[in-house]
């Protein structure tokens, strides 16, 4: 065979061929699949009156190997009798094999391979089918977008010695979203993309539920000019920022009702935060300026809404405090690596975005909704600034780890996680604004899906859930079925690139930055820790404390003169259930009368007390519970538990009353 | 490998019982369509009768065999020794006013045992795109017409496969056992009284060595050329054998065996088994079915020597030649429960003995064994054979030819003429009358 260019020529043309694909008998072992391979043939030229030399271009899709000297029949004995092929006379050595080619275009055959243009005319039957050398694969696929900054992300899949690269440009503006399993490589990728914005001076916003990227920090010295930031979430309260307590409520509650929001407007300006105070501390002295208010209030009416706004504020406190304890606690244990306190996105966003500063946000530790409400606070403050073309900040891009944390599937029946719409916002304005994202998850049929068809550009390696799949199907528009079967047989690392980034999907092999490996960061090695385990220092004053206290519980009971000996019940209580019961009674029996014609409502009631009671019974008016006795209370399906807690409910707001009064 | 011999559990069947088994009374139906209707009643209880009888002598005088199936013993037997298979495809050109012939040999070669690239070859041996005759120039493989082509061509096929055999042979290294497809011997009367032509220099050329080639005459008939390629593969030192699957009505074996038979103790007498020769012929019970009967999976019996070209219808201008043919020896083999028994052929005994190559043949089929046929055999007749795509173009090209060069005469009765030679039926489309008349 001649060689043509020396393009080493392995195989024939087979069968029907269109303009879309073509087989081919390929020599042994001279392809594989996801090469590259080339096809010289010739086409009618543009006038249509003569002809013109082209290369079509494609990629080996599938290869399907056969013997035909090999019956299934013999198969079935040689299994049956656990025989070798190679002891008998059957033969191996005949092996066909043909290859299924998906046709990516055609170039001129002038060698020029930089204009890829769509193929017109089908595939000539018993052509030779050529292997490219590297140079022009490279050249074919540097051809790619002209203008664009390109990223070398790795290697074709079958092709160590040709280089793949990105778009820079169309990751940053239109995004991009790289899925795999547990395992298959996201991280790398993903660290292999950063490295190449890094080196670009690209400013980068990366959130980290795990702390996959803290190791970023550990290995800073490896790029010179740019600045590795770890933040931990704090929100800080300014004057600017008050309205930070009402979005917090609204992500982090049920929210609030016109006239709720009113009055916690009125609270807000009434209280002036100080510089630099956390919100958590601000929302404390709101409540207790809330409480005294309740207090002083001359229109009951206003009772309520205080004591909701007052609830309100308590539940978002509570999340609060409990986000700074584990954040307190995470920061103890990473004692090596220096962390900085979130600056506030909205006052001071140039302290995140800026060029050649990497900002990493670690939100391990949070729950859910903590995570997904800092999250939308500081996407939300720092694309306003982009979107106001306020020039503070310059054109960025957020990495979204976790992404089905963030931008849950509505199948998971979370749309009101806070940081859904936000991404939404982004994700389909943020082109016009230079906000990309890259979005990273390892379950994307968890993720939701108008968002992530949205990413113009996918990087999808090793997929088995069938159901994930399914899903990346369904959202990528040029991911062929050969491509979506090979999903579960890449290797880590491997897998697919295709969208707006690349000139056509390409099999790629992602380049490893085994410089940038971290290992003391890397999975807990929970097997030492359990071996190693040893109690804390306080666990030896638990024990003789327990032990004395049981020496304790066993002594009988003494009570000063006068007052029965109160045995202990398995309830914990000194009073015997139907004894507990009588004094129950004759409490009700005594609060009733007060609330017998009372109209207001149980949740009035919830509210001025403070107390939870029944959520369900909220609207129930007071006095139809008022004018019931007590037995009857347990006829209307009231748990003891529910009767007791009623019981305290009234004689709270009873004393309510009379405090106010 | 195995450690224990397979043991098919299939038990032995009495020739009663081999009788009722389905498959065999469906051949049994088929075969006795075409007799009368009284000979189709009896048709089973001879048959019944003859086989036993067969069987009981031959069981008594040793002449009938068992192989145990054994693949780790017999691949073993045979680990690091090349086996031959060789067969021919021949491709279906159909012509006018020419007789060609399109047939190629191929091989196989195979070293159980052995793991590299050497292990097995396949080699096209001889590849013959021929005339058989070609009266305007010196192209064709004969050197004359004929009145019968097809018998021109058997001649020629005979040769080439032969040939073929015997360069195979001289390969290195040399295989120690080589199978062909088809008769060993094969009935050569028809072909050679003085009027069938000579093979042409060509032919000479294409069928034989060198050293050979220089041939004139008598010596350059098929008779003479064919004898010295059998004397060839019977003087190799390989133990050659061909094997036949396909049933023929043929019923010589059976009457050969049974006038062995004669010399033996076992023998009931002359004119017993005169008599039984006579059930046969008068039944047209076949070699197949007779030995489908008689044979269980894994026996077979001592070859028996025939002679298919019998002096009396030897042709007085190659008698001689002709009584120096070898006389094949012939078996029977039972290679599976539902087929018929296979038909092996030898030149005497073979260096390894019969024994070995016959449990060599049986456990070849045993590789594929619903079709039982050997292994090595059907991969190179996949190997040789000329596939449809290549032959089919052929026809229709020399059809648009003929009808082509009969437009461009211009006469409407050749073109008639043409057509009515090209398509078989008048009811062709092209017969359609149209409004010309």
């Amino acid at each position: 065979m001649t060689e043509n260019n020396n393009w080493t020529p392995i195989g024939t043309v087979v069968g029907n061929a269109t303009t879309s694909e073509f087989s081919f008998i390929l020599k042994s072992f001279k392809s594989r699949v996801g090469d590259l391979v080339a096809v010289q043939m010739e086409v009618p030229d543009e006038a249509r009156q003569g002809k013109q030399s082209i290369y079509v271009w494609g990629r080996v899709v599938t290869i399907n190997r056969f013997n035909p000297f090999f019956p299934y029949e013999a198969a079935q004995e040689l299994s049956n009798e656990g025989l070798s092929l190679q002891d008998t006379i059957l033969s191996n050595s005949r092996d066909q094999l043909e290859a299924g080619v998906l046709i990516l275009g055609c170039t001129a055959a002038d060698g020029n391979f930089k204009n890829l243009y769509p193929l017109t005319y089908p595939v000539q039957p018993a052509a030779e089918v050529l292997y490219p050398p590297a140079k022009a694969i490279k050249e074919l696929l540097a051809g790619g977008i002209p203008g664009h900054t390109p990223m070398r992300i790795g290697t074709l899949i079958a092709r160590q010695d040709v280089d793949i690269s990105i778009s820079v440009d169309r990751v940053v503006a239109r995004h991009m979203a790289i899925l795999a399993m547990t395992g298959g490589g996201k991280t790398v990728a993903a660290r292999r993309i950063l490295r190449e914005l890094i080196d670009l001076g690209y400013p980068l916003l990366i959130l980290d539920p795990h702390g996959d990227y803290l190791g970023l920090w550990q290995k800073r010295e490896l790029f010179q000019g740019s600045t590795v930031r770890l933040l931990y979430p704090h929100i800080a309260m300014t004057e600017q920022n008050r309205h930070i307590v009402e979005i917090l409520i609204n992500k982090m509650t049920e929210g609030l009702t016109e006239p709720q929001r009113e009055v916690l407007s009125e609270c807000l300006s009434e209280v002036d935060p100080e510089e630099g105070e956390s919100v958590l501390l601000y929302i404390k002295r709101l409540r207790k300026t809330i409480a005294c208010k309740t207090n002083r209030v001359s229109d009951r009416r206003k009772l309520p809404t205080l004591s909701v706004c007052r609830r309100q504020l308590g539940v978002v406190e509570s999340r609060l405090e409990r986000m700074e304890l584990t954040n307190e606690r995470m920061r103890q244990r990473l004692r090596h690596l220096e962390f900085e306190q979130m600056p506030d996105p909205q006052g001071r966003p140039e302290a995140i975005i800026s060029p050649r500063t990497i900002s990493i946000l670690y939100l391990g530790g949070y729950d859910h909704l903590t995570q997904t409400t800092i999250a939308s606070i500081l996407l939300e403050a720092i694309y306003e600034h982009r979107a106001n073309l306020s020039n503070r900040i310059p054109p960025f891009l957020a990495v979204i780890e976790e992404a089905h944390t963030f931008i849950p599937s509505s199948r998971e029946g979370a749309s009101d996680v806070p940081s859904l719409e936000t991404i939404r916002k982004l994700i389909t304005e943020g082109r016009k604004f230079g906000t990309g994202l890259v979005l990273i998850s390892q379950r994307p049929s968890r993720v939701d899906e108008t968002i992530l068809s949205q990413c113009n550009s996918f990087l999808i390696l090793r997929l088995v859930n069938p159901r994930d799949q399914n899903f990346v199907k369904q959202i990528m528009e040029n991911l062929s079925e050969q491509d979506a079967r090979m999903l579960p047989g890449f290797g880590p690392g491997q897998g697919i690139i295709s969208g707006q980034a690349v000139r056509f999907p390409l099999l790629a092999r992602i380049r490893m930055d085994e410089d940038l490996i971290y290992t003391d960061l890397g999975d807990e090695n929970f097997l030492k820790q359990a071996r190693d385990w040893k109690p804390d220092k306080h666990a030896p004053v638990r024990e003789r404390v327990a032990g004395k206290l049981q020496q304790l519980s066993r002594l009988p009971d003494r009570r000063p003169k006068g007052r029965g000996t109160a045995p202990k019940h398995e309830n914990g209580d000194s009073t015997p259930p139907e004894g507990r019961d009588q004094s129950e009674q004759s409490r009700w029996d005594k609060v009733r009368k007060v609330f017998a014609r009372d109209t207001r409502a149980i949740g009035d009631l919830e509210a001025v007390t403070g107390l939870d009671w029944d959520q369900s019974r909220r609207r129930e008016k007071v006095a139809s519970y008022a004018k019931l006795p007590w037995k009857k209370l347990k006829a209307q399906g009231l748990s003891s538990h529910k009767r007791s807690r009623l019981l305290q409910l009234l004689e709270a707001a009873a004393a309510s009353s009379d405090h106010n009064q | 490998m195995p450690d224990s011999p397979l043991n098919t559990g299939r038990k032995k069947l009495t020739v009663k019982e081999r009788l009722r088994e389905p498959h065999i009374l469906a051949e049994m139906v088929k075969l006795s369509l075409n007799q009368s209707s009284a000979s189709q009643k009896e048709f089973l209880q001879v048959l019944e009768g003859l086989a036993g009888a067969i069987r009981d002598m031959l069981e008594n005088a040793g002449l009938i065999h068992a192989v145990e199936i054994d693949h780790r013993r017999m691949w073993a037997e045979v680990a690091g020794k090349p086996i031959s298979f060789v067969d021919g495809g021949m491709a279906n050109v159909t012509s006018l006013g020419t007789e060609p012939i399109a047939v190629r040999v191929g091989s196989y070669t195979v070293t159980p045992g052995n793991a590299g690239e050497d292990r097995e070859t396949f080699n096209m041996e001889k590849q013959l795109v021929a005339e058989l005759f070609d009266t305007s120039s010196s192209k064709g493989i004969f050197d004359d017409l004929f009145e019968d082509p097809s018998k021109l061509r058997d001649a020629a096929r005979f040769c080439l496969e032969t040939s073929a055999a015997v360069q195979c042979l001289e390969r290195h290294p040399k295989p120690e056992f080589l199978f062909l497809h088809g008769a060993l011997v094969n009935p050569v009367s028809a072909y050679a009284d003085q009027h069938f032509p000579a093979f042409s220099q060509r032919g000479i050329d294409i069928l034989l060595p060198p050293q050979e080639r220089n041939r004139k005459g008598r010596e350059a008939t098929f008779v003479c050329v064919y004898l010295y390629m059998l004397e060839a593969l019977a003087r190799s030192g390989a133990n050659v054998a061909s094997v036949v699957e396909r049933a023929s009505a043929s019923m010589l074996v059976s009457t050969t065996l049974l006038q062995d038979l004669k010399k033996l103790p076992v023998s009931p007498g002359a004119t017993d088994l005169e008599a039984a020769v006579r059930r046969i012929r008068d039944f047209r019970i076949p070699d197949s079915l007779l030995f489908h009967a008689i044979l269980n999976e894994g026996e077979y019996i001592t070859p028996v020597a025939v002679d298919r070209n019998v002096e009396s219808k030897r042709p007085q201008y190659s008698f001689d030649v002709i009584g120096l043919y070898p006389l094949p020896k012939v078996t029977y083999v039972g290679v599976g429960h539902f087929v018929q028994p296979l038909r092996v052929e030898f030149f005497d005994s073979p260096p390894a003995g019969y024994e070995t190559c016959i449990r060599l043949v049986i456990h070849a089929c045993r590789l594929m064994p619903n079709y039982a046929f050997p292994a090595g055999l059907d991969i190179v007749d996949k190997f040789a054979k000329v596939p449809n795509w290549m032959s089919r173009p052929i026809n229709s090209t020399m059809a648009v030819q003929l009808l082509k060069n009969a437009i461009d005469n211009g006469n409407p009765r050749i073109i008639e003429a043409a057509k009515r030679m090209l398509c078989g039926t008048k009811r062709d489309w092209l017969f359609r009358p149209d409004f010309k008349g």
